[in-house]
């Protein structure tokens, strides 16, 4: 063999060795990838939490529901810089949600996907707002979504309770979070937006009733009908249909049923078709009527049924002014029950009371208890104050908004909210308590308007919630965050820990390091 | 693996006799011990919290491990290549495997007692009253320890791709820098959660991996897999790299 036939021998030779190794590099760097993938397989992936607290762990309701999950769910959170003063205990709320995501969308990626929204892109949050058609929050707000259902959770009404503190500079206390449940509010939200079908809300149509379909308020209509009642509860995955009751059952999907402010009798059949639905375990809301108060057929001959009296009349407040309490004023029809006002014990007020909000009633007829169910348990959730009277009209049918002490009852607290729930009877066998029946009585048919539902949004959702047996009394017990602290105030310890760690653990390394090279000198 | 502890020793005994290491180890020493006594003091003595910064969370620790591992691998193979003392220990009874093997692992072993350092912290705040959630600093530590693992890999292999060492500390440098800084380049590379780009940043996140699970207290078999097989990769390719000095 020629010199030259070598040396193409072992040049062709070198080129096989180098595709060889290439193509081993190649099926290594693939299998790497591979096992990386596979790695993060849900199946084939294990998740130890070493920190005592078990702070990188669900609690096993919530992670109960995340398991439970049937699809992905979305949780886009958009949080803001919050003003100064409370800038300190709103941003360890967000901190310590967005380490709860963090935990969460580790713990089950294929089930959980979490979008944040910066607030230096102010442009796309409110566009994904406007997509979600949900309002946003002056102090940021989180909407957990599967499909069309949604779930809104508020920064300061359902993550976290602010303390404000005292703002007075000669005892000043800053603000504080008084409690985080971010964990409860994203169960409770998660287990919402996991349910298969959206409850059907049917508002009854065809006696007058106000328009369920009506201009939302945001839409800069401030109208006396329930568009943005509607849009709420839709935003909150609710489905709003109409019901004509004449003759027709009421359908079987039908979650709640809304009778709101109807001028004409409903018919002896209607009435009977509503009774038969709320003792076979439906849910019904009724406020009182302005024009068709009492008489067969009316919301009062409904709610009596279930020992509750709508009254007629008006419940009037006096009203603070330049020179004390006014009256003789349409405004005294203005009834605002605040927290101390509102029932504490009830699914419905309960958050309303805790976050310090107030319920606006306008034109409400009084409610009282009328004889006694043995089947119905009543519970009071809003009250007018000890100043209210309730102003019957005249001779003429007006009224004129002045206590009159000879046939106006006044002195004492008037009811303007009922819950009612019906109770298995006696000897009955067990049931289930989001099927028994439930009811809730509204005097005043304003209170779930658009013109007021800035105020009571809600006031109306929690009472929605409640009656579609959707207010989850989840129990997730708040994390105690556990923090290792070396007091650096107090005594020397910062001082002690610096001189162990920058100079005697570095000097110890240094002078090993002389003897070492001292030693092998020698 | 025939001689793969032979190797080691003698890779270790070669660092600690020579001044380079002791120099290394008290210069990261006094700066992670100055930088934690400094976060402690920033942080109102929240030691779990400083500890983290120290192993994962701090922008110090990214630099140490940009910077040292390529130091200490720099001279591993392309010193002895330039020498001429790579052929002698290619014909001795070792094989390619364990020379490479042996030398990474002395490196990693390096890094570990480095960052051993952050348990004798543990044992001085316990002894000023404020003892860690150890089993949180062990996790910490077995992260940093992981990555030092990659970054010495990285390191072997520009220096078995090369005779100069400092060419070799230069190359590994550059793409220990691309590894650590590629994820800041995501938006620019239109990457999304949901698209092909985000899921391939998301997985090469070197970052993220620790801040995620090691630094943050979990232990996620996920990313030790991914630190442990790419290491490997690491390693092969420095094998491959080495023998092909034989047929180049």
């Amino acid at each position: 063999m020629s010199t030259q036939g070598a040396s193409s021998a072992g040049a062709w030779l070198r080129a096989r060795i180098a595709v060889a190794v290439t193509l081993g590099l190649l099926l290594f760097a693939f299998a790497a990838g591979l096992t990386t993938w596979l790695a993060e397989r849900p199946g084939l992936r294990a998740r130890f939490d070493l920190t005592k607290s078990q702070r990188n762990s669900l609690d096993p309701v919530l992670s109960d529901i995340v398991d439970k999950l049937p699809e992905l769910a979305t949780i886009e959170v958009f949080f803001r810089p919050l003003p100064k003063h409370i800038a300190v205990p709103g941003g360890e709320a967000q901190g310590r949600f967005n380490d709860l995501l963090e935990v969460l969308g580790a713990s089950a990626p294929e089930k959980i996907k979490v979008i944040r929204h910066g607030a230096g892109d102010p442009v796309s949050a409110a566009e994904a707002l406007a997509r979600l058609r949900i309002d946003g929050d002056e102090f940021g707000l989180v909407v957990v979504h599967r499909g069309k259902s949604r779930a809104r959770l508020t920064l300061f009404t359902d993550i976290a309770d602010l303390d404000v503190g005292n703002p007075d500079p000669n005892n000043f206390v800053p603000a504080s979070i008084a409690a985080f449940r971010g964990e409860e509010a994203l169960a409770k939200a998660l287990k919402r937006v996991s349910a298969e079908a959206r409850p059907k809300i049917y508002f009854l149509v065809g006696h007058g009733e106000r328009n369920p379909y009506g201009a939302a308020a945001s839409e800069g209509n401030e109208s006396g009908d329930l568009g943005a009642l509607t849009t709420t509860l839709v935003a909150d995955g609710f489905e709003i249909e109409r019901f004509d009751g004449n003759g027709v059952a009421i359908p079987s999907d039908c979650a709640a049923l809304a009778l709101v402010d109807p001028t004409q009798a409903l018919s002896a059949e209607e009435c009977s078709t509503i009774f038969d639905y709320v003792d076979r375990g439906g849910r019904l809301l009724l406020t009182g009527s302005h024009r068709y108060p009492d008489g067969e057929g009316s919301t009062r001959a409904l709610a009596a049924r279930y020992g509750i009296d709508i009254g007629l009349g008006y419940v009037a407040e006096q009203k603070p002014g330049p020179n004390g309490y006014m009256v003789g004023l349409a405004e005294c029809a203005n009834i605002f029950s605040g927290p101390g006002a509102l029932q504490i014990r009830h699914a419905v007020t309960e958050p309303l009371v805790r976050f310090g909000r107030s319920l606006w009633s306008q034109m409400a007829r009084p409610l009282s208890r009328q004889g006694q169910r043995v089947d119905v348990v009543l519970t009071e959730l809003a009250q007018a104050s000890e100043n209210s009277w309730i102003d019957l009209p005249d001779s003429s049918g007006l009224n004129d908004w002045k206590p009159d002490r000879t046939r106006e009852p006044m002195g004492r607290r008037t009811a303007l909210v009922y819950a009612a729930q019906l109770t298995p009877a006696e000897g009955g066998a067990a049931t289930d308590e989001t099927r028994l029946g439930r009811l809730i009585v509204i005097g005043s048919p304003e209170l779930l308007t658009s013109r007021l539902s800035k105020t009571n949004k809600d006031f109306a959702l929690n009472a929605f919630n409640w009656l579609a047996a959707r207010e989850y009394r989840l129990s997730v017990a708040p994390r105690v965050e556990e923090h290792r602290i070396l007091d650096v105030r107090q005594g020397d310890n910062l001082v002690r820990l610096r001189s162990l760690v920058v100079f005697l653990l570095p000097g110890l390394c240094l002078i090993l390091g002389l003897v070492t090279w001292y030693r092998r000198r020698r | 693996m025939s001689g793969l502890w032979t190797i080691f020793r003698r890779e270790l005994a070669g660092l600690f006799f020579g001044p380079l290491a002791w120099l290394l180890l008290f210069a990261a020493m006094l700066l992670n011990g100055a930088l934690l006594a400094w976060y402690v003091g920033v942080f109102d003595g929240d030691v779990d919290f400083s500890i983290s910064m120290l192993l994962g969370h701090g922008l110090p620790y990214w630099t140490v491990m940009a910077v040292l591992p390529p130091l200490l691998t720099m001279k591993m193979i392309s010193e002895e290549s330039r020498a001429g003392l790579l052929e002698f220990l290619l014909t001795a009874p070792v094989t390619d495997q364990a020379v490479v093997l042996g030398k990474l692992l002395a490196a990693t072993a390096f890094m570990s007692l480095l960052w051993a350092a952050a348990l004798l912290y543990g044992l001085a705040l316990g002894f000023l009253g404020a003892a860690p959630d150890w089993p949180v600093l062990f996790g910490a530590y077995s992260g940093a320890v992981l990555v030092s693992g990659l970054f010495c890999g990285i390191g072997l292999v520009a220096s078995a791709g090369t005779s100069t060492p400092i060419l070799a500390a230069f190359l590994s440098f550059v793409f220990n820098l691309v590894l650590l800084l590629l994820p800041f380049l995501k938006d620019l590379a239109g990457a999304t959660p949901e698209n092909w780009q985000g899921a391939v940043f998301r997985r090469i996140d070197v970052v993220a991996r620790l801040q995620g699970s090691f630094a943050n207290g979990v232990l996620d078999t996920a990313h030790v897999v991914f630190f442990l097989v790419w290491t490997g990769f690491c390693a092969f390719l420095a094998t491959r790299l080495v023998e092909s000095r034989r047929w180049r």
